[in-house]
């Protein structure tokens, strides 16, 4: 990453702290105020020290110890507010970029969404998003009182003695170069190790997600030899690094040690030849140990810097990827008639091969349409475009003979409701689900119960412990497969769309349940243009329109009867059914 | 338990770090002994000596900490990744069953994070929680040897700093658990983002779903904040009482100079040791909070490893006549509720097939877990013929792929699986329509496949090592009509004796079994072909007529 990038991705960080830039400069001008004060207190101590020699009034003791009193105190407030001031503000910075990266999720393409691995986002939105600001924060902080306490100390230094003053400033540079040198390679290193363990995390959760796999096919061995061979790279990648970065502070006091006993020899010998003071003796002692401190902060603070720009560079990538567009939505929730048409529409989704081949058809308003073929023939991609999740390559898709690339996304779902074949519930009660896609507060819980009577579902949702209120998520297992599919039904019905499109789910379920599935079904398309990806024959017979499509094209069209008369794919298709 | 191993760096690592200390300790004695016996008795020889003596501790004590550092370094990893591995053992051995009861999430933030920290942990403790009162006590007992009076000071600090961590800590620890529980909502509306992007934007709720995000993180702001606010104060603290008490130390010192007890040099150095207190005390409150999180972690990892599973004797004696035989088995998932089966008995020989049917949750899926090995039973007992038990291929509704190439999906790394085979599993599982290359990479999940296509891999899968005993659960569901006809064909041309088990809900997928079990609400209620059912068993004939009407309709 270049200087200038991550000088970039810096500001760009600080546009997130709106609201706290008061505070932000609020803290610095502490952090200052604190280094400084913090420091007065052994020039204060030495001093008191050097009244001790000879003869001295306590009085005199009693003043300068009350000045160290109060020095203390305005400390201790100064840094109590700032460290407050400072957690606020990154928690803050936190909440913004949150915020904004989920925002961001709202605005991707779907193709990004289900490309890229649900973790990897998450852990943007939740780990990245910390790093970047307790990074940060922590650094600036360093980064300033570190660069004061070092000015004020060698200012101070040199009104005791400016030849050791002038010493330490040479020997320092040095260390600084060596300790620079060391990070660099630590760095190195921790890098190595994070990547081992992002392979271990992403080994051991693809097993625990395939764990029945790995039980039924008896692999354990297999899978457990492999984890072993991740975990020793590991070892040996960690066992490095951590032994590095724990070298940084006794190194630190090495040098310490060193430039002390310096001190303490040229000091020691000023004393004798009465150019010094034992009191300066102690205080000089106190400093040179401050000195080095912020010395080696400072270096630690670019590599913490670093991380978390690296954090941040990962998530303004992500907040930089391309998003949909979309026209200015002008909201009409008029009804619509629903008469859709296809023309010449050609989708691809990797640029080589058409999974729609140039496809037209004329969708009558109110017209029940099943599609039926082999996977792989376009279906799904079909309603992809229909929803405008994905965009035609090239032709064009009608609605009421207005394109749909000129109706902004939001208006066209409105009136297109969606009863997807993988059912999908928010992590909420029932009754929030059903109404999914209503204004709250415009469906009474009355009208709710009387539908959902009549989809059926109101039998077994009186039977969870707590009826409507019960909180569901899509992967809870007491709820069958049957009676999600029903949940996702109602909770198109209820959004009471002008056209509606259903890809039906292909787990099978009893045959009582399949009833009531068809019956609900059927509720559903009622008065509304109904597009139905269709698997269950029940469904394919009652359509007024069957589309048979092979490779993105459509090969027959018609009704039932007309279909197997004609003896193609169809009248195949409907004898493996029967049989 | 697992310091065991490594006992030796363990007790080793923290006696060099002692010795760093004394060295550091007797830095003030020296420099003390350079005012008074070195500058006040104008003897240059002897500030040569002591000032040598400092370097030569310094470089001492450097070499002590290399050696202690490496040694905890090695320690905490080496015991961190011993214990990482016998988790992931135990999660191996976990029946799927026992492994969802207990949350995968869970286990899998267990493995890594928790284990993380308990590494921080232990290094931190090897290193510096040792170090700290090691210097503190250190420090006061320096002190006792320059003034005794004086030195009740230093412990009044400790005492004090003590009751303050330890109240601080009380109220903290709650704090930071409610806020690592909003955490878990924010994750759980991301995860719900992203899963459900299709629902989200095609109800249009984009708009509700974030303020319903924003909300949380507002709570989870808050609660941080809760949490922040009472540590704040520790640092403030101990600088504030550390400092004070540098106050009462020269006024009282400067007392006890004028009468001449005490010598400035003894002065100098009792300040120099609260200075280093001061310095240790601070690390030492922000360790602690780390090492609460490494106890609290470990807690975690070790309810995962004494996880305990419920299990029972089984296999008590054979009977020839029969491959596989059912005696009286019943099973339930919280082991005293309800039954998902119950008093289920069969028989089953080889080279049959046996087709189980029922309505959803009449316990179909279990019984095939059973016989996969994949649960077990809770009372009765399964018994094999064969003294080794056959071997079983079983396929699961919901078929899961690894981010691998096809053929490591269809062979998972098994041995013995040759080129035939892997051509023998791809025809019987209709995979040759769709297959190009076996080399080619699935994604996560699969997701760059169909439905009906993960399916034929799941199907292959379990056929490739040709096994004695297929299990197919639900198998060809999400298979379109036309390649499930084409697949249960090529079943029946399978050329050696394969048992087959197939549970379905259609009677279609099974009406050509040589028997039939059908189940409701877990018990057998009949067993016998699709002509002696029909004739004789009233729910499936139910069932096959609703399923005829279904069809004609």
């Amino acid at each position: 990453m270049s200087k200038k990038n991550s000088f970039a991705n810096l500001k760009r960080i600080m546009s997130y702290s709106k609201g706290s830039e008061l505070k932000l400069c609020l803290t610095i001008v502490m952090a200052i105020f604190t280094s400084i004060l913090t420091l007065l207190i052994p020039y204060f101590v030495g001093k008191t020290i050097d009244v001790l020699d000879g003869n001295f009034e306590l009085s005199q003791i009693v003043s300068n110890v009350v000045i160290i009193g109060i020095i203390i105190l305005v400390t201790v407030i100064l840094t109590y507010v700032m460290n407050t001031l400072n957690y606020q503000i990154s928690y803050d910075i936190i909440a913004n970029l949150r915020n904004s990266a989920y925002q961001k999720i709202n605005r991707l393409p779907i193709s990004y969404i289900e490309r890229t691995s649900v973790g990897t986002i998450e852990s943007l939105v939740v780990n990245d998003c910390e790093t970047i600001s307790d990074g940060l924060l922590v650094t600036l902080n360093q980064l300033f009182t570190g660069v004061v306490t070092i000015i004020a100390v060698f200012i101070i230094m040199l009104t005791i003695s400016w030849k050791l003053a002038l010493i330490i400033a040479v020997v320092t540079p040095i260390t600084v170069f060596i300790t620079s040198l060391f990070l660099k390679s630590i760095n190195k290193h921790l890098k190595a190790q994070s990547k081992e363990k992002g392979k271990q995390t992403g080994y051991i959760n693809e097993m625990i997600t395939n764990i029945n796999e790995i039980h039924s096919y008896d692999i354990e061995g297999t899978v457990d030899h492999k984890f072993t061979k991740i975990n020793n790279g590991f070892r040996k990648k960690a066992t490095k690094a951590v032994f590095l970065s724990s070298l940084v502070n006794p190194g630190t006091r090495l040098f310490n040690g060193i430039i002390y006993a310096i001190v303490a020899l040229i000091g020691s010998i000023s004393v004798m030849n009465g150019s010094f003071t034992i009191g300066a003796l102690a205080s000089l002692l106190a400093y040179a140990t401050t000195f080095m401190k912020p010395i080696n902060e400072i270096s630690g603070v670019f590599s913490e810097l670093s991380d978390s720009l690296a954090c941040a560079s990962r998530v303004f990538d992500f907040m930089d990827e391309n998003e949909t567009e979309d026209v200015d939505s002008s909201s009409s929730s008029s009804k619509i008639d629903g008469h859709i048409t296809l023309k010449n529409v050609t989708f691809s989704y990797d640029g080589k091969r058409n999974v729609i081949d140039n496809l037209s058809l004329d969708i009558p308003a109110g017209t029940k349409v099943a599609i039926v073929g082999p996977t792989g023939c376009g279906k799904s991609t079909l309603i992809n475009l229909l929803m405008r999740f994905y965009e035609p390559t090239s032709g064009e898709i009608l609605i009421d003979n207005k394109n749909i690339s000129s109706i902004s996304k939001h208006v066209l779902r409105e009136h297109v409701g969606m009863v997807p074949q993988d059912t999908w519930f928010k992590t909420t009660t029932i009754k929030n689900n059903i109404l999914y896609g209503v204004s709250r507060g415009s469906v009474t819980d009355d009208d709710m119960i009387k539908t959902s009577r009549k989809l059926g579902v109101h039998g077994f949702i009186s039977h969870l412990p707590k009826n409507y209120e019960e909180i569901i998520t899509s992967k809870r297992d007491d709820i069958s497969d049957g009676q999600k599919q029903l949940l996702s039904i109602s909770r198109a019905y209820i959004s009471n769309p002008s056209i509606l499109i259903l890809d039906e789910a292909t787990s099978s379920v009893d045959a009582i349940t399949e009833n009531m599935i068809t019956n609900a079904v059927r509720e559903l398309c009622k008065g509304r243009t109904s597009i139905i990806i269709a698997h269950r024959l029940s469904t394919i017979i009652d359509a007024d329109m069957i589309v048979v499509m092979e490779n993105g094209k459509i090969i027959e069209l018609g009704n039932h009867n007309e279909l197997v008369n004609k003896g193609g794919f169809y009248s195949k298709l409907y004898e493996s059914f029967v049989e | 338990m697992y310091f065991k191993k490594y006992r030796v760096q363990c007790f080793v690592g923290p006696l060099f770090k002692l010795l760093e200390v004394v060295f550091e300790l007797l830095v003030p004695v020296i420099i003390a002994s350079i005012i008074d016996n070195g500058i006040l008795k104008n003897d240059v020889n002897h500030i040569y000596k002591s000032i040598l003596i400092l370097v030569i501790f310094s470089v001492i004590g450097f070499s002590c900490t290399l050696l202690a550092q490496y040694l905890s370094a090695y320690a905490s990893v080496n015991i961190s990744s011993d214990i990482r591995e016998a988790a992931f053992k135990k999660v191996l051995s976990l029946k799927t069953i026992n492994l969802e009861k207990y949350g995968s999430s869970r286990v899998l933030n267990t493995i890594t994070s928790d284990i993380n920290q308990i590494q921080l942990g232990i290094n931190l403790v090897l290193r510096l929680l040792l170090r700290s009162p090691f210097v503190v006590v250190g420090a006061i007992i320096m002190a006792f040897t320059f003034d005794k009076r004086l030195a009740l000071i230093y412990i009044g600090v400790v005492l004090v700093l003590a009751i303050i961590i330890a109240i601080n800590f009380r109220k903290s620890i709650p704090a930071y658990k409610d806020a690592r529980l909003e955490l878990d909502n924010v994750v759980t509306e991301t995860d719900d983002a992203l899963n459900g992007v299709r629902v989200i934007r095609g109800f249009v709720q984009t708009e509700n779903e974030f303020s319903n995000f924003k909300e949380h993180t507002n709570k989870l702001n808050i609660l941080q904040k809760a949490a922040a606010k009472i540590n704040t104060i520790l640092n403030p603290a101990t600088f504030l009482i550390v400092n004070g008490c540098i106050c009462l130390l020269i006024y009282f010192g400067a007392i006890e100079v004028s009468i001449g007890v005490l010598t400035s040099g003894a002065v100098v150095a009792l300040y120099n040791y609260m200075n280093q207190i001061l310095v240790e005390l601070i690390k030492l409150t922000n360790l602690i909070i780390q090492v609460s999180r490494a106890l609290a972690c470990s807690n975690r990892v070790a309810t995962l490893l004494d996880y305990e599973e419920p299990s029972i004797d089984t296999d008590v004696e054979f009977e020839k006549e029969n491959y596989v035989e059912f005696d009286n088995v019943s099973f339930s998932y919280n082991n005293d509720d309800a039954k998902a089966i119950s008093n289920i008995s069969f028989k089953l020989r080889k080279g049959d097939s046996l087709g189980i049917i029922g309505k959803t949750g009449s316990g179909k899926s279990t019984i095939g877990a059973i016989l996969a090995g994949l649960y077990e039973q809770t009372s009765g007992s399964v018994r094999y013929s064969d003294s080794v038990n056959p071997t079983v291929g079983y396929t699961l509704q919901k078929t899961r792929l690894f981010n691998d190439t096809i053929k490591f999906n269809i062979c998972l790394n098994r041995e013995n699986i040759t080129e035939d085979d892997l051509k023998f599993a791809l025809d019987v599982s209709c995979c040759t329509d769709f297959v190009k290359t076996v080399d080619l990479v699935l994604n996560e999940g699969g997701k760059n496949l169909s439905g009906g296509q993960r399916q034929r891999i799941g199907i292959a899968r379990a056929i490739v090592t040709k096994p004695d005993i297929l299990i197919l659960d639900d198998a060809s569901a999400s298979l379109d009509a036309i390649t499930e006809k084409k697949f249960i064909d090529n079943l029946s041309k399978i050329p050696y004796e394969l048992t087959k088990v197939i549970i379905s809900q259609k009677i279609k997928s099974v009406k050509s079994c040589d028997s039939i079990i059908v189940l409701d609400e877990g018990r057998l209620i009949d067993i016998g072909n699709h002509d002696q059912l029909i004739s004789r068993c009233e729910i499936y004939r139910e069932m096959n007529k609703l399923q005829t009407r279904e069809a004609e309709l």
